[in-house]
């Protein structure tokens, strides 16, 4: 595996410390020490998947990360769900993998877009990832900070119906409601419906109407100069597979000779993991072996920054206008040049208010003689 | 023979017998007559498509009648639904077909979609209209009308896997009264055989859980009983469309080419394209448009009739009359299109009245103001002419009493002070004051008869000119000087 080399190689081995012995400081090996205390503490990671019903989430979720997440589940029928709420439902497991601990939630959105009438369906799910970051924002404030829970989503898969042309008013609507807030990676579901030229074209549209439309979805990060050509290569392949065509299976078939996750047709196999056949593996690859980092990092840095920001300022405006409220949480007063603006704003205010008043009498007056 | 009669004429029908032929004669050739008539005629099939946007009507279309349908590509931002009807005329062998598609565009794109059936409802009404408006006619030709009834509707169905969308629901039930439906699985190379098999039994239950009548392929006629009864158990047929053609074998095929193998079109294993050809255009294609004229539009006329206010005939009531209850009615909206019109015209009426008297008050108010402002200014006036009054004759007898007391004081050298004041609008130059001052009297000669102007004191610039005379001078004071010409006027 290429990518875990390139990690390990980061890591400073004790050879090092032959070059040069008595100037040798010894912070070389704080990688190392990072690495240790990351491994005791564990991760975490919160996923949504989010998407019509019938589109493969649940499947998918199943082949990425290789445990069955939805033991029971109760699926309606189309009669119920003629005018169905969304709700939101939460999965967490704990999954190990070389000592490494990972507390893995997914947070599921059934009854999204199911309803004959979809206005506002985002709704809930907009109000949950505004909840969790809330509690996060109480909790970063409060007075004792040891064990604070990170619930913020930190990545949002959204699944795009390979059966249309593009996007439809229900996706755009639902990611332009989210891109602010959560990082959004779209794909395309259940592309084994489409043959290679129509994968292409669709998502050659699906990013113009991203970009027509102005929404912000996750963007991978520039790699650094001095990676190898081979990474920067495949970084280059990833970025131009946006968004990507997924095909996910719980089945293990037999082809060639070999057990595989795939789908059985009467006309041939389809491989989940072959990239000829999806970009399967480039997802997983990005999701959990190189960029779920960094997913949590412009959760952390960009969005949580913009929501506790967009807080504050509501909540001092709030506070200049009425003195008596106290604060829940502790912030430091606003610069100067701030309120005295305010002030004479309000003072214009007044005087337009009063102006206005004359003029109206005025008018009265006129209208009576 | 009268008994005989009577009873053929009391009895309704009496049974008709069955003979037999002595020999040939011929009128088996009835249904080749029949069919030769229609094929001259030609025929008509309409078709309507119902299915989300991109799901792949218009590429069914084509490969269902090998042709290429020019139809642009639709977006899925349309605002409403709305029906693309479009005809084309094919031909095969020498059989004639008007082929009318009508696609239902921006279906299931919309956030909302709770009216998203009512276009289609309202087109398919709106046929039926059109065909019972022709056929109420008093001159028509039947024979001749392009019928554009919808004879089926090819329901497309999302391939989920698990089961029918709310929508579908929905839809399939405002539409099962009014036109025969076939719903179709569309992209089927995306399910695999066992979950299509489930997903085929799940959705044939919901639709029968919620009553939703799909047509179903006839099996009374023996000669297409059995196929017809075999096909409807495969219902809902799992399609895939296809225009491009691989090949496979040595031979060139309608198909798709994946990755990881062919999915052939016409192959029955994989998929039930060729079932659907069969029913709908080979075997079936007649049936349909018969119950479409049979059950579906004989259920429109009816109810659209039933409102019209006709009945059928009872048993005791007189046969009804077309004629007559159309006259009726006639009247009846003739009525109460007059009702209306008078109640327009009243309404105007009342407008007008009420705008007549607001204006009269206007006129009213401002005549009082006028009045009152005259008042006003008459009272003035007279004020002004009375102050006036006073003062003239405070003056005049002022003046009086001077006369009078100047005709009795005759012998005082004093002579009465007229005093006037004369204010020129000019300031009085230096030289002016010394011309006048120099001027002896009887140069500076007013217009007074009466004479001896004295001059009491020296004039100087911007001061008052104090002149006696013995008697009241004129108005307006007129004084000649040799140089100079000034009029004054009377001030007191």
């Amino acid at each position: 595996m290429s990518t875990g080399l390139r990690y390990k190689s980061k890591l400073a081995t004790p050879e090092d410390k032959q070059d040069v012995d008595k100037q040798y400081v010894g912070f070389a090996t704080l990688p190392n020490q990072v690495h240790r205390k990351s491994v005791k503490k564990g991760f975490d990671f919160t996923l949504m998947v989010a998407g019509e019903s019938g589109l493969g989430k649940s499947t998918l979720v199943h082949s990425l990360f290789l445990t069955d997440l939805y033991k029971e589940r109760k699926l309606l029928s189309a009669e119920e769900r003629i005018s169905q709420t969304v709700e939101i439902l939460k999965h967490t497991v704990d999954i190990e993998e070389k000592g490494v601990k990972l507390k893995l939630t997914i947070v599921d959105t059934p009854g999204f877009g199911d309803a004959v009438n979809n206005s506002e369906c985002w709704k809930p799910i907009t109000d949950y990832v505004d909840q969790q970051f809330e509690q996060y924002f109480r909790d970063e404030s409060g007075l004792n900070r040891k064990n604070i829970q990170d619930n913020r989503v930190h990545c949002c898969l959204y699944f795009i119906s390979p059966f249309g042309h593009g996007l439809r008013p229900v996706d755009v609507g639902f990611m332009k409601a989210l891109h602010e807030k959560v990082n959004i990676v779209p794909l395309i579901a259940k592309a084994d419906c489409l043959v290679p030229g129509e994968i292409r074209k669709l998502k050659e549209r699906i990013r113009e109407e991203i970009d027509k439309f102005g929404i912000h979805v996750y963007q991978f990060p520039e790699c650094d100069s001095d990676e190898d050509e081979d990474f920067k290569q495949q970084d280059r392949e990833l970025k131009e597979s946006a968004p990507f065509a997924v095909i996910g299976s719980n089945t293990v078939v037999e082809a060639k000779g070999q057990r595989v996750r795939g789908r059985l047709y009467p006309w041939g196999i389809v491989e989940v993991e072959n990239q000829a056949h999806c970009d399967f593996v480039k997802l997983r690859n990005m999701l959990i072996r190189t960029h779920m980092h960094d997913l949590k990092d412009v959760t952390c840095d960009v969005h949580y920054e913009n929501y506790r920001a967009h807080c504050i300022q509501q909540m001092t405006s709030k506070l200049t206008q009425d003195s008596r409220m106290e604060s829940p949480i502790p912030i430091l007063p606003l610069p100067t040049p701030d309120a005295e603006t305010e002030k004479l704003i309000r003072m214009k205010d007044e005087e337009l208010r009063r102006m206005q008043e004359m003029l109206q009498k005025m008018k009265q007056q006129m209208q009576d003689q | 023979m009268a008994a005989t009669d009577l009873e053929r004429f009391s009895n309704a029908e009496p049974e008709p017998r069955s003979l037999s032929l002595g020999g040939h004669v011929g009128f088996d050739s009835l249904p080749d007559q029949l069919v030769s008539k229609s094929v001259t005629q030609g025929f008509s099939f309409n078709i309507l498509c119902v299915g989300e946007t991109g799901i792949g009507k218009s590429t069914l279309m084509n490969t269902l009648f090998n042709t290429t349908f020019e139809t642009e590509e639709a977006s899925h931002h349309e605002e409403c639904v709305r029906l693309r009807p479009q005809t084309y005329d094919l031909q095969e062998s020498n059989v004639q077909l008007k082929l009318t598609i009508v696609d239902a565009v921006g279906f299931g794109d919309q956030i909302n979609k709770d009216e998203s059936y009512r276009p289609i409802v309202d087109y398919i009404d709106a046929q039926f209209e059109n065909y019972l408006q022709e056929e109420l006619k008093i001159r028509r030709s039947l024979f001749d009308y392009h019928d554009t009834r919808i004879h089926v509707c090819l329901y497309f169905i999302t391939p989920t896997g698990h089961s029918l969308k709310s929508l579908d629901l929905v839809t399939m039930k405002k539409l099962d009264s009014k036109v025969n439906i076939i719903p179709i699985i569309a992209k089927a190379d995306t399910i695999s055989k066992s979950e299509l098999h489930k997903f085929k039994i799940k959705i044939m239950g919901e639709l029968v859980s919620n009553g939703v009548q799909i047509y179903q392929f006839p099996t009374d006629d023996e000669a297409v009983a059995e196929i017809n009864a075999v096909m409807n158990a495969h219902l809902p047929f799992a399609v895939v469309g296809s225009t491009e053609e691989v090949k496979v074998g040595n031979k060139l095929v309608r198909a798709r080419q994946y990755p990881w193998g062919v999915v052939q079109v016409e192959n029955e294993n994989h998929c039930d394209f060729v079932k659907l050809r069969e029913m709908l255009i080979r075997v079936n294609m007649e049936d349909l448009r018969e119950q479409t004229h049979s059950r579906h539009y004989e259920l429109y006329r009816r109810c659209k009739l039933e409102e019209m206010g006709f009945q059928d005939s009872d048993g005791d009531s007189q046969p009804f009359s077309l004629q007559e209850t159309y006259e009726a009615k006639r009247k009846e909206f003739l009525s109460e299109l007059q009702r209306k019109e008078e109640e327009m015209r009243q309404m105007f009426v009342n407008k007008v009245k009420e705008t007549e008297l607001e204006l009269k008050e206007k006129e009213r108010e401002l005549h009082e103001k006028f009045e009152h402002l005259k008042r006003l200014h008459q009272e003035e006036k007279r004020k002004v002419e009375e102050k006036r009054r006073e003062l003239e004759e405070e003056t005049n007898a002022f003046n009086r009493r001077k006369a009078a007391a100047s005709e009795e004081g005759q012998g005082q050298e004093e002579s009465q002070w007229l005093v006037f004041h004369l204010q020129c609008h000019y300031s009085l130059t230096e030289q002016f004051c010394a011309a006048l001052a120099e001027a002896p009297a009887g140069d500076a000669r007013p217009n007074c008869s009466a004479s001896r102007w004295q001059l009491m004191q020296r004039p100087r610039c911007g001061h008052v000119v104090w002149y006696t005379c013995c008697r009241t001078p004129p108005t307006p004071l007129h004084f000649n000087f040799s140089n100079l010409e000034l009029n004054f006027n009377n001030n007191f």
